[in-house]
């Protein structure tokens, strides 16, 4: 096999190494991180600050929990606790709230709350000015902590993640993404509503998680506790039975 | 020199290099840098002997093709993000090649006045945004020889940037010859990059660089040099231009440095008003060698663990660090203008009233049109014979000032020096990691001026 070594930053970053797939590459890459194809970028985030480890899953109001803190750690030292709620860093507020139907809110949710830490990275090595809430008393407590450098070279930092941690929070099994991301959320397509048929100005199909597909059947708006369509079961258990392939808008067999 | 590794360029889309006895392959696109065995240099050999046409095809089978890094696509405006102040078109230096024509551009001497140095700076910071990053240059002529109104538009630079929230970033060019303990303490102050321009110690400086009557000036400056010298925000770095009188590189170098410099850059004079000063080829065959030595010498001093300030070895290594692939040599016409001192806007401090590359005037703006008319005709792709060189990318054609003004003259010489710099950057990234930290930050490089790796303030 040709020894090929890369050296600098660009190099490094779109060499394909033997034996990695194409989504390794920036160019090949899904770019999904959460809830993740590839990577989950809330592993990373978990120990983005040393001393401090943060509980990142869930769209949990109130944002980013503390999970644990370092005996001794600077965090500990300034009364930082487990259950606290990170509010602001280095003044840029990071907390997120409820989501409402009263129209854009200017807090932080879902997506954007997740991306919020991602600042703190150009401050690798200093400091910040970290805020957090005690849930019990709403009293703040303020913390100097050190921003964990996430890099080494270009690959992320060993000292952050153990193997396998970047993608343990990645959908799965794969069967649950093709119940839950309808409306061709999927970057490769997933049918969603399929056999339409426009009659007279009127389109007429079918969900494609729904069981009875005939002509008389009528599209069932998505909802897995409805027992005339798919359930997780069904499709962790039966999946190459129970969905179709799709091809031009139709069902086939 | 094997053949195979000379400089002269053998094909666009490859370079071969050796370093540390090792083959080493550059690829212009992404200026990615890749240690490969003999087996993919005979490959590639074979490909190249073939005519070349296979290449793109061989390099996709050992898993670097890429994407282009650099595409045709021509930015069609950039806001302004760099602005210079020909603060003073005057100057008491008589200096033998000045692109400035004495100071003066060629026109009456004179200075800017303060509401044309207020208004630039009005137009390039009044709509700033929170977090970014601005920058005001003065240059001249002398820049000191107009404080009044640099230190008016350094103020007013400020308000604005107390205003918005934006980063204002200050940098000052200056003969030294008029410099005070107050301009240092105010250049301190608001943390400026302050450069002074040198060009050797004692005689070698004042053959080039004498007052208008003749007089030497290196004593002076050096009687001023020292409160600039203890600044203690800002380092102070030497700008040398080079030319056939003063091409004993090394001596200068430590010269300078031995006076308290942070670091020193040269450039060579390859284009000024008169055509004097201005270096043939055979000479940049011997500035080849003389920086290539220095480059040597900076490389003993970094792996003895030392500080060396060669700036055109440590920008060059930042860059190629980094992979930086460049469609332009600099900012100029793009992010960054330059305002004359009657309120007309360049693509450069070096332009200053010259039409060809005349940008709009202070009050009104940037012309749109101006700005991307340049865009489109000074893109490495629309240049000759850049599109066939390999490093077309870390050059990116040439400073836009000669090149217009005298022609492609020093690609040999550019290509033996990135050649060397990208073998000493195989050398130092084995010898010393520690130099190169994670994320793309190169640990000896704070505070570098701003310049391509081959172009010149």
């Amino acid at each position: 096999m040709a020894k090929i070594s890369p050296k600098n930053v660009t190099a490094q970053f779109s060499y394909r190494a033997a034996g990695n797939p194409p989504s390794t590459l920036p160019q090949g890459a899904i770019s999904n991180f959460f809830p993740g194809l590839e990577f989950d970028l809330r592993s990373l985030w978990k120990h983005i600050f040393e001393g401090i480890e943060l509980h990142e899953s869930g769209l949990v109001s109130g944002g980013h929990q503390v999970l644990a803190v370092t005996p001794g750690s600077p965090g500990d030292i300034a009364g930082v606790r487990p259950l606290f709620r990170l509010l602001s860093v280095d003044g840029r507020p990071v907390e997120s709230r409820g989501m409402s139907d009263q129209g854009p809110m200017p807090e932080r949710f879902a997506m954007e709350f997740f991306n919020s830490l991602a600042d703190a990275v150009q401050k690798a090595g200093q400091p910040v000015r970290c805020v957090f809430r005690n849930p019990q008393n709403n009293a703040t407590v303020n913390a100097d902590l050190v921003v964990q450098p996430i890099f080494e070279g270009v690959a992320f930092s060993k000292k952050l993640l153990e193997a396998g941690s970047m993608t343990q929070g990645l959908c799965s099994p794969w069967q649950a993404d093709y119940r839950e991301c309808g409306c061709y959320y999927w970057a490769a397509s997933r049918p969603d509503y399929i056999n339409v048929q426009v009659v007279a100005g009127q389109a007429r199909g079918h969900n494609w998680m729904q069981r009875n597909r005939g002509p008389a059947d009528d599209y069932l708006p998505d909802a897995p506790q409805d027992p005339r369509q798919f359930n997780y079961n069904d499709l962790y258990t039966n999946w190459e039975h129970v969905l179709t392939f799709v091809v031009g808008g139709k069902e086939t067999e | 020199m094997n053949a195979r590794f000379a400089p002269a360029p053998r094909h666009p889309d490859l370079h071969l290099f050796e370093s540390g006895g090792a083959p080493h392959l550059f690829l212009p696109n992404g200026s990615r840098i890749f240690e490969i065995d003999e087996d993919v240099v005979s490959a590639l050999e074979t490909a190249l002997h073939e005519g070349g046409a296979t290449v793109p095809d061989l390099l996709a089978r050992f898993g670097l093709a890429a994407p282009p890094f650099v595409t045709d696509e021509v930015p069609e405006s950039f806001a302004t993000r760099a602005l210079s102040l020909a603060i003073s078109q005057k100057c008491n230096l008589g200096c033998t090649y000045c692109y400035a024509d004495g100071g003066s551009f060629g026109e009456a001497p004179r200075n800017m006045p303060h509401d044309i140095a207020l208004a630039a700076v009005d137009g390039l910071l009044r709509d700033a945004g929170r977090g970014e990053r601005y920058t005001v240059a003065f240059l001249g002529g002398e820049p000191l020889a107009n404080r009044a109104a640099l230190r008016a538009a350094v103020e007013r630079a400020n308000h604005w940037a107390e205003r918005s929230g934006a980063h204002v970033g200050f940098s000052v060019t200056t003969n030294a010859t008029l410099v005070t303990a107050e301009d240092a303490a105010f250049f301190d102050k608001f943390g400026f990059a302050v450069t002074v321009s040198l060009d050797g110690v004692g005689d070698v400086h004042d053959r080039q660089r004498p007052f208008k009557g003749g007089r030497g000036s290196f004593q002076r400056i050096v009687e001023r040099l020292g409160p600039l010298l203890a600044m203690r925000r800002a380092q102070v770095t030497a700008r040398v231009t080079v030319t056939r009188e003063n091409l004993s590189l090394h001596e200068t170098l430590d010269g300078l440095l031995g006076l308290g410099f942070y670091g020193v850059g040269f450039s060579p004079m390859l284009k000024s008003p008169s055509g004097k000063g201005e270096m043939a080829a055979a000479e940049l065959g011997r500035l080849l060698e003389e920086m290539i030595a220095c480059g040597h010498e900076c490389e003993r001093r970094l792996l003895a663990g030392g500080h060396y300030g060669f700036l055109n070895l440590l920008t060059a290594l930042q860059e190629i660090h980094r992979g930086t692939h460049r469609p332009y040599p600099c900012g100029a016409g793009a992010g960054y203008v330059a305002a004359s001192a009657d309120g007309g806007l360049y693509a450069c401090h070096r332009f200053v009233g010259d039409d060809i590359a005349a940008m709009g005037t202070v009050a009104g703006g940037v012309d749109a049109g101006r700005q991307s008319d340049w865009l489109v005709a000074r893109h490495v792709h629309k240049q000759e014979p850049c599109r066939t060189c390999w490093a077309r990318y870390l050059c990116g054609g040439g400073c836009h000032h000669e090149v217009i003004g005298r022609g492609r003259v020093a690609c040999d010489y550019i290509r033996g020096w990135l050649q060397y710099c990208l073998q000493a950057y195989v050398r130092l990234l084995e010898a010393r990691p520690d130099m190169f930290p994670p994320g793309n930050s190169f640990r000896d490089a704070d505070a570098l001026p701003a310049d391509a790796v081959t172009s010149q303030p």
